[in-house]
């Protein structure tokens, strides 16, 4: 599947806006996964996600508090993965 | 006020409250503890509360079981003064730990109570005492900040859940199936399923500094805990609950737990009462057990297969039908998952700290303490927490489950576990 960074980040906010988010809620892509009270297993189901959806399989090692800080960072991550 | 049912996880919390009390407990109460400064003025605090709107909205909520309906919220009628808080002077330590934090709330006379202590050493303290039907972890910092300022106000309720009927019954089909084929029957647990505890609970508060919070947490990342920390503490809980069962000559053939999830929508900090809580559940083995690193290998195993599975939502699903079951038949149904004895404990990570009230009606707070609910079986409840960089655990205990020295054996080798490396 070709997907760029832009496609995984609208399909990942979709998938947030309907699973988790209030309505009305804008998540914004550089915001902390924590100001929107979005927990760690909320952020293994997206990881789990990005794999399923996208075949993308992003390394227990780089599954650290930097990549998985927000919206933006994930999908850098998985980019950076996908190129592998 | 319009007609709102109780939430599946409001029912669960009730049935959980019946199984307390046949044992003997005042109920299912979560209690906040909050240190005020010694200058603090009770009788102007109380003064104050005794106007404040939300704590006078949820104060006059009751539950009216009307089965084969569901459960429903209803407003008692105005009443005519404030009766739900009193203060206490003078009142010794021991006193506060026995009577303050045993005290009961109930659906007779009111699920939530404030008392406001002057103790005999000249400290200040406020005790928010709410059933557990009442609130969530998040629902009940709502209400806390509701308290202390008057000016923040939250939506009573929920807004109810838009799935099709078809797809709840699905969920709930699939969702009975799965639980029974995963029976916990022969779980281990600390405490017969029949004990009585004859006092209130014990609670044990383990703390960590800023250093050893990083240490604590890189040796997390060192055992395989990925996303968050959670899968270490658990399998800590978890050894530390063992190596008690084993000491005493047993040798269960797994632990079986079930550890709460915030199914709120997020993004905003939601409504003020009724639960909206689901579960997942996890099973290890003495085998799995004996390494941190071997026992988070399996929770994260068991973890990303009940995510695939959607098991929350789904649960989430069946609690809510089981609402339509009387309570007996309820009961029936969960003691014959797990022989009676629910779980081999209790634990709950609140994550950071989401209370910082510093200042309540005006008075500095000083310090802050969350008391959990601690059913009985299983008897051992610890509820992990983050403040200022700070790990925090609190664990609850009744002498009946765990004696005293077997606390300490169990803080000396889960702060063992925490620190070491995973090798441990």
């Amino acid at each position: 599947m070709s997907v760029d960074k832009a496609k995984i980040q609208e399909e990942l906010s979709s998938y947030l806006h309907k699973r988790f988010l209030a309505k009305d809620v804008t998540l914004v892509p550089m915001a902390t996964f924590s100001d929107f009270g979005i927990d760690s297993m909320t952020v293994v189901e997206l990881v789990m996600y990005i794999e399923e959806r996208f075949g993308i399989e992003i390394p227990a090692d780089q599954l650290t508090g930097h990549n998985l800080k927000s919206l933006d960072s994930l999908v850098s991550c998985a980019m950076a993965n996908k190129a592998k | 006020m319009m007609k709102q049912s109780l939430s599946g996880s409001d029912y669960f919390h009730l049935l959980l409250d019946r199984k307390m009390l046949r044992n003997g407990l005042v109920g299912n109460i979560s209690r906040i503890h909050l240190e005020l400064e010694s200058a603090t003025d009770l009788p102007r605090l109380e003064e104050k509360l005794s106007t404040n709107k939300t704590l006078l909205a949820v104060a006059k909520l009751r539950i009216k079981v009307r089965w084969p309906l569901l459960p429903i919220w209803k407003q008692r009628p105005t009443q005519s003064h404030f009766s739900c808080s009193q203060i206490h002077s003078n009142m010794e330590m021991a006193e506060f730990e026995t009577i303050i934090l045993n005290r009961k709330v109930d659906n007779q006379s009111g699920l939530v109570y404030l008392d406001l202590c002057a103790l005999a050493d000249g400290t200040k303290h406020l005790v928010v005492s709410m059933h557990h039907v009442l609130f969530d972890h998040q629902g009940m910092m709502n209400f806390m900040h509701a308290l202390a300022d008057d000016s923040i106000t939250f939506p009573l309720f929920p807004k109810e859940d838009g799935t099709n009927l078809f797809k709840r019954m699905q969920n709930t089909l699939s969702m009975t199936l799965y639980m029974l084929s995963r029976s916990s029957w022969k779980l281990g647990s600390l405490v017969d399923r029949n004990t009585k505890p004859k006092a209130a609970p014990k609670f044990r508060i383990i703390e960590f500094d800023q250093d050893q919070t990083t240490c604590i947490e890189t040796n997390a990342w060192k055992a395989g805990s990925r996303i968050g920390q959670s899968a270490f503490y658990m399998s800590a809980v978890g050894q530390i609950v063992l190596h008690i069962i084993q000491n005493r000559s047993q040798n269960p053939p797994y632990l079986w737990f079930s550890v709460p999830h915030d199914q709120r929508r997020k993004g905003t900090t939601g409504h003020l009462v009724s639960n909206q809580l689901s579960f997942f559940f996890f099973k290890l083995t003495p085998a799995q057990l004996k390494q941190s690193a071997a026992a988070v290998e399996e929770i994260n195993a068991q973890l990303k297969s009940q995510i695939k599975d959607r098991v929350t939502e789904r649960y989430e699903h069946l609690q809510a039908s089981l609402r339509l079951m009387p309570m007996y038949v309820y009961e029936w149904m969960v003691d014959l998952a797990s022989n009676g004895n629910v779980s081999s404990f209790g634990f709950s990570n609140l994550g950071e700290e989401k209370m910082p009230v510093s200042i309540f009606q005006g008075a500095q707070v000083i310090g802050t303490n969350h008391y959990p609910p601690v059913p009985s079986p299983p008897g051992f409840n610890v509820a992990a927490m983050k403040a200022n960089g700070k790990l925090k655990f609190v664990l609850a205990y009744f002498d009946e489950s765990v004696t005293e020295q077997e606390t300490t054996d169990m803080e000396v080798k889960f702060r063992e576990i925490l620190l070491k490396p995973s090798d441990n």
